[in-house]
């Protein structure tokens, strides 16, 4: 027997005695359902009849207030309402804050979810969590929903665009979490810069491109024997490597052109960087890339929470009623499902700076397009939209959802290296049949 | 452990020099031996010893954070002297490179931001300081947790600033950074994992309760200068006044009307001098107490309750006085009875040297399988207390182990779980390290080219400061007409700046697309004149006064421009975090928002930057020293040795030259097989 298996065989099981010990009070596969994916996600999926082919995940980083957005209190007292106001939208009887204008005009396309909650109420840890549907531990990093989609139906990892992209996110982002480096995102730092590099530096000829291709795995050949096998990360840097190479060649590599768009386009996501990557979100969508994620960041409003959602919603919601409109008129809302997220709420009662404080006990998410019944709200908060009062939703129920829409059975068991069990909908998600289609 | 008391007393009697090299020596052995007898206990065998090329490779990475020079390689690879390895290792240790990367760590570690403020900017110097200085690790923490005051006058305090206004993330971060704890969730409720309880997380909380983000010596000022007390409140409040009282309060006031209502505006304005120095102070309040939760949900307390100042890890917290708690929290952190601020930081070492830590989870120790050998955790915890938290000795006795010297494993430890070393983890180089190799080519060693702009921006800062605190009445009331006066003039190109902005857009939408070049055009002018008045300090530089106040008056710092240019300096000399789309940035270099963010996945855009980037495209162009060198060579074999020297420290083995001597024919060939060299792994990592 290899001495690594073993190696790792003891300390893992050292590990989990000691896990079940301290945490969950069960062992491996105890209590747990089948390793398989159930009748439930059959049903779930068939609901949404898989009608979702590509998610525009769209992340407000920093924990978004739920109570000025779309859990508005107009009825509230003044120190948990402050001065936004709520406004009628499209569907009768759906509210939303008064800075969503435009999105009152889309609320026939969206479900909103009024009832997430959820114990993690630190940035990083809050993040994680909606990303992976896992708390965060040190023993492992688990693969983010984008990893998940393309590593349960790999069919579609065969073109030269990657099945996954991410925008302007941060560095905690898990990324492909343990999986393999070819459902890792890519990552695009400046939308309107688009992937840069992309084009062979002109001094240097196609053949002499080659040539360089050709030697460099040569000069690997000695280290790769050694390290390959035992090493993810060398394994990613030549598939990364690979991928790079591809992409250079490929015709689609215009998707990740902003200044293709007309300008008529720009002008409707807005000005602003976020807008534009919503916009390039759409382009890749279209170009056939299955997952993309669009972080907006800033949304820790500590203080002055009204200065600041002045500045910030405006943005949101030009972006994003503009990518509905422009998805429904290009007939890609029927196979793209738009999602807003973030980690957590803000505390209803204002405070002192005027502002408000981490809130995981209550918030609320957004979904819109394929596979979602539209016009709809799922679950419901108090009267001051600080507890869930029905229906409570939870980071793992949510993605459930998101694989249900994409046709993805959202309690396939996929196992670690170190052999443990894990889901797209976590251990205990269930899909919100309600608001599938 | 006799070497390891032998260590103890040498220390003592030699403080803060470098040890002698035989106690060095006998404690990286004493290490060994502990290693070699718990890795034989489970039967694991030690990886071989490296050989030269490899050695010396990962030393001056390992050590000082970039390559070595084709020189610096030759050198050592030919040298035959005994002592070799570790004459090398010593003097690696006590070159500027060693501060170079050990500062990077700590940027990473602590999220420093350098730009934003003045805040920022202060404590970046401090840091950088005290890294060079080679700052006891003890005494470094305990300045910046006990830290109170104006940056100007305590720069440590830049430490809880970065965090202004969150205050129990800072607690969070605190713990986890000193203490390898995970007390997040505890924030919100009690710890499903581990033993801590909400109510021990504000406990803690509570030693920083009587924070406040306020600059005190502002209103101090104005008081001393003009005589009026802002925070004056009458003696009784107006509430309890009896009606007889009221009246008598409403007459004087009505009479003193018109000269309190002068004094007021003046001490207003006064005021806005001191604007921004909210912001870069903090001020103890002895009468603020630290609460619990409005959704408190425990029974061992109600939400609004006062919580009491308590210690975690069951030490006790006696009656400590509201003015105390700070230097409490700092002294209980940095204590060495503190059960875990010693290991962790022998811990953190030990990765930073080895590439994994010999608890797996430096940051979650709670959640840390037990390490393989529990004799060595001990071991570098003593020998962390005998060098006194002199960093830069506990590592010289790392590097000198035969640990550092043996091969890499070649399967990964499988994360989270503890590790046997039998030798160290292969890595790939940080971006920093990427970066300041490809500097290294380019440029040479310019290890000791430092980034003057930073500190020359610092030091004006506080110049200014100290000015400012000086002034009588007199000078601030004219310092504070420029201000208002300079901020009518902001405002007004700002309002400029955006009517234009509106009427660009407008032609923009219209298709007039002259007319949006022209106003564009129009835009930058103002723009250009505003910072060009700003540099100059126009409208604020009639008098020498305001001329010597204005850095203090800024909101933002701006670093000076530096003497050296970017790409002439080590990325430790450059504003961290990097911005987002450089080089650094993109291989995966700390972005501050978490404690140890920087990263080494492997992404898309990463390879397309060594494929067709700036910076790979500066090792080929013509006009740079190391493309020029490389074709002053006119033997192909001298060829082929420089570059295997410069990119892999070592020379080409006979196979090498058999394969490679042919690409070496014309200098398009050797220019391409240079560029091979950039992307192949044998460069991105160090064994």
């Amino acid at each position: 027997m290899n001495p690594f298996d073993q190696l790792d065989e003891q300390s893992r099981r050292s590990f989990l005695t000691n896990t079940a010990r301290t945490a969950f009070g069960v062992t491996l596969g105890g209590a747990s359902a089948s390793w398989f994916s159930s009748a439930e996600a059959a049903e779930a999926i068939k609901n949404s009849n898989g009608k979702a082919k590509n998610v525009i995940y769209l992340y407000m980083s920093g924990g978004m207030t739920h109570i000025d957005t779309f859990d508005p209190k107009p009825d509230a007292p003044s120190e948990y309402r402050g001065p936004i106001k709520a406004i009628s939208t499209k569907v009768d009887g759906i509210q939303l804050g008064q800075h969503f204008e435009r999105t009152a005009k889309h609320t026939d396309k969206m479900a909103i979810v009024r009832s997430m909650t959820s114990t993690q109420g630190a940035h990083a840890q809050g993040n994680y969590h909606v990303h992976t549907s896992y708390t965060q531990r040190a023993s492992i990093t688990h693969p983010s929903l984008g990893s998940w989609a393309n590593k349960l139906d790999a069919g579609r990892l065969k073109g030269t665009l990657p099945p996954y992209v991410t925008v302007h996110t941060g560095n905690n982002h898990p990324g492909a979490g343990f999986f393999e480096p070819n459902v890792a995102p890519l990552p695009v730092g400046d939308a309107e810069k688009g992937l840069q590099n992309s084009k062979r530096r002109s001094n240097v000829s196609e053949a002499d491109f080659n040539r360089q291709i050709a030697l460099r795995s040569k000069l690997d050949a000695n280290f790769g024997a050694r390290f390959k096998k035992g090493q993810r990360s060398v394994r990613a840097y030549d598939e990364m490597f690979n991928s790079a190479v591809g992409l250079m060649q490929s015709k689609d590599l215009e998707a990740f052109d902003l200044s293709a768009e007309s300008k008529e386009a720009h002008a409707a996501y807005g000005a602003d960087k976020f807008g534009k990557g919503v916009l390039l979100a759409r382009r890749l969508v279209e170009h056939g890339v299955r997952f993309v994620e669009v972080q907006f960041g800033g949304f820790d409003w500590h203080s002055d929470n009204f200065t600041k959602a002045d500045e910030k919603l405006p943005i949101l919601d030009q972006a994003y009623a503009a990518l509905l409109a422009d998805l429904e008129q290009r007939g890609l809302l029927e196979t793209t499902l738009v999602v807003i997220a973030t980690e957590f709420g803000r505390t209803p009662k204002i405070d002192d700076d005027a502002g408000r404080n981490h809130f995981p006990k209550a918030f609320s998410f957004a979904l819109a397009g394929a596979g979602i019944k539209g016009g709809t709200i799922f679950g419901e908060t108090d009267e001051t939209a600080s507890n869930v009062i029905t229906e409570k939703t939870t980071a793992s129920d949510f993605n459930a959802t998101i694989a249900a829409a994409m046709g993805l059975p959202h309690d396939q068991v996929v196992f670690s290296p170190t052999k443990r069990p894990f889901r797209m909908g976590g251990k205990t998600g269930k899909p919100i049949s309600d608001i599938l289609t | 452990m006799k070497f390891l008391l032998l260590l103890i007393l040498t220390i003592t009697t030699s403080f803060a020099k470098p040890l002698p090299l035989d106690v060095v020596r006998n404690t990286a052995r004493e290490l060994d031996e502990v290693l070699i007898a718990g890795q034989k206990a489970e039967e694991i065998t030690a990886n071989p010893i490296v050989d030269d090329p490899t050695f010396v490779r990962r030393s001056y990475l390992n050590i000082i954070g970039r390559l070595p020079t084709h020189d610096e390689s030759r050198s050592f690879l030919e040298s035959t002297g005994k002592g070799k390895r570790s004459q090398l290792i010593d003097s690696l240790v006590e070159s500027p490179g060693f501060n170079s990367r050990l500062f990077n760590f700590w940027t990473d570690l602590l999220r420093v931001k350098t730009n934003t403020e003045h805040n920022g900017l202060g404590w970046h110097v401090w840091l950088k300081d005290a890294v060079e200085n080679n700052m006891p690790y003890d005494r470094m923490v305990q300045e910046m947790l006990a830290a109170e005051g104006h940056i100007a006058e305590n720069p440590a305090a830049g430490y809880y600033l970065r965090d202004r206004g969150m205050l129990l993330d800072n607690v969070s971060n605190t713990v986890q950074v000193f203490l390898g704890q995970q007390i997040g969730c505890a924030q919100c409720h009690d710890h499903p994992f581990d033993d801590t309880t909400q109510m021990e997380y504000y406990q803690l909380a509570a030693f920083l309760g009587g924070t406040d983000y306020r600059f005190d010596g502002g209103r101090e000022k104005i008081k001393e200068t003009i005589g009026f007390d802002q925070k004056k409140r009458p003696k009784k409040p107006f509430k309890k006044m009896t009606k007889e009282e009221r009246r008598r309060f409403a007459l004087q006031a009505k009479k003193t009307q018109k000269s309190a209502l002068a004094k007021r505006n003046e001490a207003r304005a006064i005021g806005q001098v001191f604007r921004y120095h909210n912001r870069n102070a903090l001020a103890e309040n002895t009468t603020k107490e630290l609460k619990l939760p409005v959704d408190y949900q425990y029974d061992d307390g109600n939400a609004g309750d006062v919580v009491k100042p308590g210690f975690l890890f069951g030490l006790d917290a006696k009656d400590v006085k509201p003015e105390q708690r700070r230097d409490s929290f700092a002294k209980w952190v940095t204590s060495s009875k503190n059960p875990y601020f010693t290991k962790v930081i022998a811990n953190r070492m030990w990765e930073y040297t080895f590439g994994y830590g010999l608890v797996a989870n430096p940051d979650d120790w709670n959640n840390s399988p037990k390490p393989h050998y529990p004799r060595l955790v001990d071991f570098i915890e003593k020998a962390m207390l005998a060098t006194d938290y002199d960093l830069k000795q506990f590592l010289r006795i790392l590097y000198h182990t035969d640990l550092f010297q043996r091969e890499v494993t070649t399967e990964e430890p499988s994360q989270g779980f503890s590790f046997h070393f039998q030798g160290p983890t292969l890595r790939r180089l940080s971006a920093e390290e990427i970066r300041d190799s490809f500097v290294t080519l380019v440029s040479g060693n310019i290890d000791s080219n430092t980034n003057n702009g930073l500190e020359e921006a610092w030091d004006d800062y506080v110049k200014s400061f100290n000015f400012l605190m000086s002034t009588n009445g007199q000078q601030l009331k004219e310092i504070s007409v420029a201000v208002i006066e300079g901020e009518k003039q902001r405002r007004a190109i700002q309002k400029k700046i955006s009517l234009l902005r509106t009427k660009a857009a407008k032609a923009r939408e219209n298709g007039n697309m002259a007319a949006f070049r022209n106003i564009s055009v129009e835009i930058k002018q103002v723009q250009r004149t505003a910072g060009k008045n700003y540099q100059n300090r126009k409208g604020m530089s009639d008098n020498s006064l305001t001329a010597k106040a204005a850095p203090a008056l800024a909101r933002r710092a701006r670093p000076n421009r530096p003497d050296h240019p970017e790409f002439r300096m080590r990325a430790s000399e450059l504003p961290v975090p990097a911005r987002g789309g450089t080089f650094i940035a993109e291989f995966g270099g700390a972005d501050a928002e978490s404690p140890s963010s920087a990263h080494t996945e492997a992404t898309v855009p990463q390879t397309l930057r060594l494929l067709n980037g700036l910076e790979t495209g500066l090792l080929t162009n013509k006009k740079n020293s190391f493309a020029r060198s490389l074709r002053a060579i006119e033997s192909p074999s001298k060829r082929l040795d420089f570059l295997f020297l410069s990119l892999f420290s070592a020379f080409p083995t006979e196979a090498e030259k058999i394969a490679f001597l042919p690409e070496m024919k014309t200098s398009k060939t050797t220019e391409t097989f240079a560029q091979a060299m950039l992307t192949s792994n044998r460069f991105l990592f160090v064994q």
